[in-house]
């Protein structure tokens, strides 16, 4: 038996449209610890990792450990039928093929419940270690998602590059070349909109803007997203939710390649 | 007299690739220029993208908006003159027509041919009609000698019916235009993308029915050789010549190993144009068509071009530009000239939208610099270019304002010295855009813009897999590497094990690596002065190795090359739709060749519960 009650429901509706971009189905794990979800996009290059402590929760009942194979297409467009300030509880039977959403109006006027049919997924859960890093960026996360956006019309890929002063976003594409800085600045109103630069060593790695718009999508969970990067490992990409968890993004970096493109000569 | 048909697939983007449309249509070289699938919204045709200098242009946008298909279809032909008004010129066609139907307005046809032709449409209602000349897939040019039908055949899926019947209604209407005209004792030309490959030889790897569907029987049966009126032009050319294809599915990158087919066609009505008593042994391909052939070198891959099938992956590590067609052409000799005549009425340059085509200062300023310049030139004998250019600058805008007249004469006046010869017999009534630019007239060479792209996204990346990342960053140090290489071997031959096993195998033979590894690394660690950071640093390097390992085992290798697979999801309406599954990265091609696509399938292992 399965009920997880969750106030701010807009948050799910929020994690929701931050990963279904990037990952078509995957499992969502249920412990007495909390909800939480691991996945690959379908390329299988980034990973996707999800946790909501079961603190989080208004009421959190799991009796024995659950995985349920969801399609977050399906899942998405069920979400979506809740209001934004709507309770959704998550409601599922031991050894059921569905899970239930039941959505609450704030005024209790109105209760709802969607019935969605589970899958079958084959997926084995990836340890993923906690590591140090050569540098961790944390900035406004709607000022990220400009810079992905921004520079990702001019090329294909964003060098980031830490070095002590600030962190450096720059791209190269056939009608030029962009750079941004953004300077370390803690002096601000309010914490959010702080950029703060803690650096060990300088690293500067190169990713796919594809991914990074991706991983932008979750923008709207988190003022804030940290950055953290290393020479030996895949970057991070994490947007912190309210007391209850993460939504944290792996992308493996990529190689400069001078290869002669093909192009027609016609 | 060369007549080139080209379905563009999208003219914007070709106009981009080639820098204006002047240099696209220059780059043909041609009298008559049909393109197809111009993708043009009615309301959005500008001066820039159907009007060029030295050329009348006549198009048709789709009239329809069902399906949401705006920006959909599309055809314009251009015919390059040197003179729109009493020219004897055939490019310059006497009249012009949107549709074929005679419906639409603008008709060509006269007073003797449409009540004949409309005879022949009585099971015809007059929606039907409409509705196939509504899609902006025809233009008709009456050339004197010919009538010329620049067409874009509809395309229909084996399962839609109501599409099927609506290609067969084009067809069957088109016939009876032919046929009336025919019956006049006018020649037909008809080019452009008929979405029909008419034989087996047409289509790369033909199945057994291939020539039994209906439009291709339809096709074959408008053939000479079975009864019908018209050449194939390209066949009666090339009768034997296999892999002979004009169009190349993008998404399964067919381009490269020329897995085509032969959709685009030039054909022509059978008599040619000789007066004689005895006609005997004369007929159009005979007497009047030179060279008939595909312009391969506008595909975007070409053979020998380094993209191997390997390196296709969907097309996401390289970019093409340029249409999934090839155009064809036809060069014509001994066509005489027609009496005087002028533009017909449909001809762009009266379509009000976009009629009063906008100069812009720079191109007034060049036009002007390029005529001072060569009379300068004559003057003073060898003054530097820019000389010229610093010098006449202030006074041509001066000039510009109020004495333009002046100009005028005195720029026809150095053009006609220039090219006296060439130009004697045109009439120059009207400044006639082709005349006041002929010193731009040199041949552009196109793609020229794309080579300096190609430079400026030489330093490509192409996505790093976990794995070699984690190879090159093995510098932490030797003790580490060296136990590591070893662990590599094993680990190695660990996963070739758990491929073959089952996945709960793979679970277990995994977790075991690990803990080898660990060990190895705290090991390794006692030899080392590092600090405990390092070594939890090292743990993580590892265990993202080995994440990286399973992500890469998850995705399913190929049958045919053992390759990983790339993952799609059914777009498709249906019981399978939003489902994912794995096929083969590689291109399509012949199935004799082991390089191409082996077409291995596997549904991603996720399936509904019910």
């Amino acid at each position: 038996m399965l009920e997880l009650r969750l106030v701010q429901g807009s948050l799910l509706k929020k994690v929701l449209e931050a990963i279904k971009e990037l990952v078509n189905d995957a499992n969502f794990d249920c412990s007495a610890s909390g909800f939480s979800l691991q996945a690959m996009d379908s390329s299988h290059v980034a990973l996707v990792a999800l946790l909501l402590r079961s603190e989080g929760f208004e009421h959190y009942r799991c009796d024995r450990n659950l995985s349920m194979g969801m399609n977050l297409n399906n899942m998405s467009k069920m979400l979506k039928c809740a209001g934004n300030d709507d309770i959704i509880t998550i409601k599922a039977d031991d050894g059921s093929d569905t899970v239930t959403f039941m959505f609450e109006s704030p005024t209790q006027d109105k209760i709802s419940d969607f019935e969605m049919k589970l899958m079958d997924i084959d997926s084995e859960h990836l340890g993923i270690p906690e590591a140090e890093y050569h540098a961790i960026v944390r900035m406004p996360s709607a000022e990220f998602a400009r810079i992905c956006k921004d520079l990702s019309s001019i090329g294909d890929t964003v060098v980031i590059s830490v070095t002590k002063e600030g962190v450096k976003f720059s791209t190269r594409g056939d009608i030029g070349a962009a750079n941004i800085v953004c300077r370390q600045n803690t002096t601000v109103d309010k914490p959010e909109e702080a950029t703060v630069v803690e650096m060990n060593e300088p690293v500067s790695l190169t990713f796919a803007l594809r991914y990074m718009n991706s991983f932008t999508k979750a923008t709207p969970l988190s003022n804030t997203v940290t950055i953290s990067l290393s020479n030996e490992l895949p970057v991070v990409v994490e947007y912190k939710i309210a007391e209850m968890g993460y939504v944290r993004f792996y992308l493996a970096p990529k190689i400069e390649e001078d290869e002669e493109e093909t192009k027609p000569e016609v | 007299m060369k007549i080139v048909t080209y379905n563009v697939n999208g003219l914007r983007q070709r106009i981009t690739q080639f820098g204006s449309l002047r240099n696209l249509l220059n780059s043909f070289d041609a009298d008559i220029i049909c393109l197809q699938e111009t993708k043009l919204r009615r309301q959005e045709v500008t001066a820039d993208l159907v009007m060029a200098d030295g050329y009348e242009s006549f198009f048709s946008c789709t009239r329809t908006s069902d399906k949401g298909r705006t920006g959909y279809s599309g055809v314009a032909t251009f015919c390059r003159v040197k003179s729109a008004f009493s020219s004897e010129e055939v490019a310059l066609p006497l009249a012009a027509e949107e549709g074929f139907t005679g419906l639409i307005g603008n008709s060509l046809a006269g007073k003797n041919e449409l009540p004949f032709f409309m005879e022949g449409l009585l099971g015809f209602s007059n929606e039907e009609l409409l509705s196939v000349d509504s899609e902006g897939r025809c233009i008709i040019t009456d050339h004197g000698h010919f009538v010329l039908f620049n067409l874009y055949g509809p395309r229909a899926d084996s399962d839609d019916t109501e599409r099927i019947q609506f290609k067969r209604n084009f067809f069957t209407i088109l016939q009876k235009r032919w046929e009336s005209l025919l019956y006049q004792g006018r020649k037909i030309f008809v080019v452009g993308d008929l979405n029909i490959a008419p034989q087996a030889i047409d289509r790369c790897e033909a199945g057994p029915d291939f020539e039994n569907d209906e439009f291709r029987r339809w096709f074959r049966s408008m053939l000479l050789e079975n009864g019908g009126q018209f050449f194939d032009v390209f066949r009666a050319k090339h009768p034997d010549r296999k892999e002979a294809y004009t169009c190349w599915p993008q998404n399964t990158g067919a381009e490269v190993f020329n897995f085509g087919t032969r959709i685009d066609h030039i054909l022509c009505a059978r008599s040619c144009l000789h007066v004689a008593d005895d006609l005997e042994g004369h007929d159009f391909i005979r007497c009047h068509v030179k060279e008939c052939d595909i312009l391969t070198q506008y595909k975007r891959c070409k053979p020998g071009s380094n993209m191997s099938a390997q390196r296709w992956k969907e097309g996401r590590s390289i970019k093409l530009e340029g249409s999934d067609h090839a155009p064809v052409y036809v060069t014509l000799h001994e066509i005489p000239n027609l009496s005087q005549h002028s533009t017909p009425p449909l001809s762009a340059r009266y379509v009000p939208m976009v009629r009063g085509l906008q100069q812009t200062l720079v191109s007034v300023l060049t036009k002007r610099r390029v005529s001072e310049q060569m009379r300068s030139c004559k003057m003073s004998g060898l003054p530097t270019d820019e000389d010229i250019v610093t010098g006449s600058t202030c006074e041509r805008v001066k000039g510009s304002f109020d004495n333009s007249e002046c100009d005028v004469l005195s720029s026809q006046d150095s053009e006609t010295n220039l090219e006296s010869n060439e130009q004697s017999g045109s009439s120059s009534q009207e400044a006639v855009p082709s005349v006041s630019s002929g010193i731009e007239y040199d041949k552009v060479v196109p793609g020229k813009s794309n080579r300096s792209k190609k430079k400026a996204r030489s330093s490509q990346c192409s996505q790093l897999s976990l794995m070699s990342f984690f190879k090159k960053s093995t510098n932490v140090d030797n003790v580490v590497k060296d136990s590591r290489t070893d662990i590599q071997a094993e680990s190695s031959q660990l996963d070739h094990y758990s491929n073959e096993a089952s996945t709960v195998a793979n679970q277990t033979g995994s977790s075991e690596q690990y803990e080898l590894r660990t060990d190895v690394c705290e090991e390794a660690s006692e030899f080392t002065d590092d600090s405990k950071r390092k070594e939890s640093n090292n743990v993580a390097l590892l265990e993202w190795q080995r994440i990286q390992q399973l992500m890469q085992n998850s995705i399913p290798l190929c049958k045919g090359h053992k390759e990983p697979c790339i993952a799609r999801v059914v777009k498709k309406q249906g019981p399978n739709f939003g489902r994912r599954f794995y096929v083969c990265a590689r291109a399509e091609g012949p199935a004799s060749n082991p390089e191409a696509n082996c077409g291995y399938f596997k549904w991603a292992t996720s399936k509904s519960k019910n």
